[in-house]
């Protein structure tokens, strides 16, 4: 949908729903919530609904940004150490490669 | 030596047509649709080649019969697009966002030109290109190690030679210029009938005269489009 | 299938049959609303027309600018133009999909092995013998044409029956079961093409993270891109299953048997994909999203539960500026073209009406722009009519010195609220302009069904599938051909068309050809380094 033509008191409602939403588990929620109401945010004139949409503007960038940090160090250390925990990483391997040549 | 050499061929083939589709044909929606139908036509050229040398089974092992037929083939579809395109001239400017698509006739020539050459340039390319990603590589055991390089060049080569072939010729046929049509089709049946040389690898031979041929169409080419030393100064000083 | 090519919201509106013109508003405030709407004797009534045009109201006064046949003239032109930069915009998204499929074929080799078939494809084509092949793979297709007619016409009396719940269960059903378990088995194809290892944690997270955000995106609101980047790789997905889990001669029966059910259920007078589209056009309503890639901005049923919004609208409309918030209803969307300017100029919306509690708002047309394709505005006066009053007014703008005068009325029954009398509202761009408008220049995309999306890449990726990328790049061309000339003909007709039939034969006709001719030549010729 286009963010330009619908209500400021929607778009409120629709970043502060992206924000809730980014709750469960769902960090590319809130990624998207930053990168969609960004210009919304911080290019536009004011108006009354602003500063709330770039309080969770703020947020959700913060949000995805700990998030991706979390899940990048989470598979470095596993992508590192699964041939050494043997076998509890393949326990919770989803793939296992096969050997290469 | 397989990555690197995909990447690099595929680059040296395409990468010229690549910068000049960006930067002359993308921005323009009507330019994209006219590049993809002389692409086309020429895909129509091909079928009726191939068919006429799948159809006469005795001369099938002759490369060089099939090969005269293609490139009269593909000259005489040339002048079916620009008749095509010169019918459809006032549709186009109607179409068209901007008026210089028709106020200069050479976008035309130009654009069709690189559709030529981009389908032909691929079509002579993405199999042994796709090979060459693969495990494997090439003139390990038999054949020439420079194969994929010289076939890139050559395709480079003809695609430039398209456009600059389109542009003559679409100029030519609008002045009745007959000698600069016969340039076309004798300078085009000229560089295929020297690709045949490459069976026995001399590439220098080939691939030189290729250039040469590229180098003096495009001279051409650029006096047709309204081009003169004066202009090409003036460019080349960015005044 | 889902299968045409359609823009609902103009032949709606500029649609051979006028008399089909005073339902076109009909609002839509939600999809529970429609009935207390219909229920009241109150339709209000919005319609748009410029004021030179040959289709006015009868009960206006005279002043018939344009003969008729200039207007016809004017409107081809003018299809045609629009139609050259919105192929593009279909190309992209078509090239991509078929991209995905294609690099997926090339290099996922799960995709290309047969196992397991269909349910619907009881015949195997195990057997050597090609009659046996032919012969199995006709049966096939034909059950699989059965169902999907089936489906189809069940699609069809649901949404006659406006039961859109049940459509929107079932297309969020099998939404879900794309996202997130076909992208399971993808991911998981995927990795193990490529290798790499990945614990069951992250796995999760990713397909957790991409399927809700899939759905929210496509069955509620999202970012038109993030939109239609889901859709396509949905499409991308649905083709892939198809190549999968079809069987190999059943795939080609299956695309040529397809594109001619798709002529037929979108010409023949009863048709259900023609049904589906004239009841969407006369509802005024966009076609499921989830059936449908738009090229541009997927307008949705908003703000139907915020009444202080709505206070605000009518403020807005009353003090007749334009205020940001379009996209009520279902907006009629309309070209306004002016000849002597640069370009199509276009796009008002209307706001229709919205109930919420058994209030009925007032619907006015508000939030009217008029932009210009070069950033230009154009004289527009907007009138808002009571047309209970029966009151008509023909209302003249000043000139510009450079376009064509143009005049739109917008006439809206102002009946649900009465303490507000009959109003007259003018709008001049001119000395008014309008704001918080960002010029759009596309606002009225084409519409291409999902389903053709899925059966172009189906034919481009079973070409693939063979290994020789000369067929591909051919097939490929054909397609694109054949969706310019469909787009051609969708400027000429203007009406929805099967976008299936005459890309499909092109591409068969291509890949086939190619296939058997052109690739032995090429390849000989590739060998030899000879180069025509």
């Amino acid at each position: 949908m286009d963010l330009s033509r619908a209500p400021n008191d929607r778009k409120l409602y629709l970043c502060k729903w992206y924000f809730r939403a980014g709750f469960i588990f769902l960090p590319f929620v809130w990624a998207v919530n930053t990168i969609w109401f960004f210009k919304e945010a911080f290019r536009q004139p004011e108006y009354d609904e602003q500063k709330e949409i770039r309080k969770y503007v703020i947020y959700s960038a913060i949000g995805s940004v700990v998030w991706a940090v979390a899940i990048v160090a989470w598979v470095l250390t596993f992508q590192l150490n699964r041939a050494d925990w043997g076998e509890f990483a393949d326990s919770i391997s989803f793939i296992i490669p096969l050997g290469r040549a | 030596m397989t990555l690197p050499e995909f990447f690099g061929c595929t680059f040296l083939a395409f990468g010229p047509p690549l910068a000049m589709f960006i930067f002359t044909i993308a921005h323009d929606p009507i330019r994209i649709i006219i590049l993809i139908a002389a692409a086309f036509v020429w895909l129509l050229s091909l079928l009726l080649s191939s068919l006429m040398w799948f159809a006469i089974v005795p001369l099938r092992d002759f490369t060089a019969f099939g090969l005269v037929f293609s490139v009269i083939f593909q000259e005489s579809f040339r002048f079916l697009i620009y008749k095509i395109l010169r019918k459809t001239e006032k549709g186009l400017q109607e179409v068209a966002n901007s008026p210089q698509i028709i106020a200069n006739k050479h976008i035309l020539a130009y654009v069709s030109g690189l559709g030529f050459g981009i389908i032909s340039g691929l079509f002579a390319l993405m199999n042994i290109l796709a090979d060459a990603a693969g495990p494997a590589t090439f003139g390990l055991k038999i054949g020439s190690p420079t194969f994929l390089l010289t076939s890139s060049t050559q395709t480079l080569l003809m695609i430039l030679l398209h456009t600059f072939w389109s542009v003559i010729f679409f100029d030519s046929v609008d002045n009745s210029k007959h000698a600069k049509t016969a340039y076309v089709v004798v300078s085009h049946l000229f560089v295929s009938v020297m690709t045949l040389l490459n069976t026995s690898e001399m590439y220098t031979l080939t691939i030189g005269s290729s250039v040469v041929v590229t180098i003096i169409t495009g001279i051409m080419a650029f006096i047709t489009a309204g081009g003169s030393f004066v202009t090409f100064k003036r460019f080349a000083t960015c005044k | 299938m889902d299968a045409h090519v359609g823009e609902p919201s103009r032949s709606s509106e500029i649609g051979i049959n006028p008399g089909k013109r005073r339902r076109l508003v009909q609002p839509v405030g939600g999809y529970g609303a429609t009935d207390s709407v219909e229920g009241t004797s109150h339709i209000p009534n919005a319609e748009i027309r410029d004021g030179g045009s040959s289709r006015r109201n009868p009960d206006a006064p005279d002043g018939v600018l344009r003969t008729n046949e200039q207007e016809q003239y004017d409107e081809e032109e003018e299809g045609l133009k629009y139609g050259a930069q919105h192929v593009i915009k279909l190309f992209a998204p078509v090239s991509l999909c078929m991209l995905v499929v294609v690099a997926t074929i090339n290099s996922v080799n799960f995709y290309n092995t047969k196992d397991v078939y269909l349910l619907y494809t009881p015949f195997h084509e195990q057997s050597p013998d090609t009659g046996t092949k032919i012969w199995n793979a006709l049966a096939n297709s034909l059950i699989l044409m059965v169902v999907i007619v089936l489906m189809t016409i069940l699609l069809i009396v649901l949404y006659k029956k406006r039961c859109y719940k049940v459509i929107h269960g079932w297309l969020i059903l099998s939404s879900f079961m794309l996202l997130f378990f076909f992208s399971y088995l993808y991911l998981e194809e995927l990795l193990r093409a490529y290798n790499i290892p990945m614990d069951y944690f992250t796995a999760l997270l990713i397909m957790w993270n991409f399927g809700v955000a899939g759905m929210i995106s496509i069955h509620w609101h999202g970012p038109l891109r993030l939109q239609q980047a889901y859709l396509i790789f949905v499409a991308a997905l649905m083709a892939l299953v198809f190549i999968k889990y079809l069987p190999e001669w059943t795939t080609w029966v299956v695309l040529a048997v397809i594109s001619i059910w798709d002529l037929i259920a979108v010409l023949s007078p009863r048709g259900p994909l023609r049904i589906l589209v004239e009841t969407a056009q006369e509802r005024n309503e966009q076609i499921f999203p989830a059936l449908i890639y738009s090229s541009t901005i997927m307008y949705s049923y908003m703000g139907t539960h915020h009444p202080d919004l709505l206070s605000n609208r009518n403020e807005a409309s009353e003090t007749g500026t334009s205020h940001q918030n379009v996209g009520e209803g279902t907006p009629l969307v309309r070209y306004i073209e002016n000849r002597d300017a640069f370009d199509v100029c276009q796009l008002f919306a209307l706001k229709t009406l919205s109930v919420e509690k058994e209030r009925i708002y007032l619907p006015l047309a508000h939030g009217m722009s008029l932009i210009a394709d070069s950033r230009k505005l154009f004289n527009i006066s907007i009138i808002f009519l009571d047309n209970a009053a029966g009151f008509t007014e023909e209302w003249t703008t000043t000139n510009g010195p450079r376009s064509e005068r143009r005049q739109v009325e917008v006439q809206a029954n102002s009946t649900g609220n009465q303490n507000r009398p009959a109003q007259y509202r003018t709008v001049t761009t001119q000395s008014q302009p309008v704001q918080n408008y960002e010029p759009e220049p596309e606002e009225r995309g084409i519409k291409l069904g999902l389903g053709d999306f899925i059966f172009y890449s189906v034919l481009v990726g079973k070409a693939s599938s063979y290994g020789d990328w000369n067929t591909t790049i051919a097939c490929f061309v054909a397609i694109l051909i054949g969706l310019c000339l469909t787009l051609l003909l969708l400027a000429i007709c203007r009406k929805a068309l099967p976008a299936l039939p005459i890309s499909i034969f092109f591409g068969l006709m291509f890949c086939f050809a190619t296939n058997a001719i052109a690739k032995p030549f090429t390849e000989k010729l590739a060998a030899e380094q000879a180069f025509i």
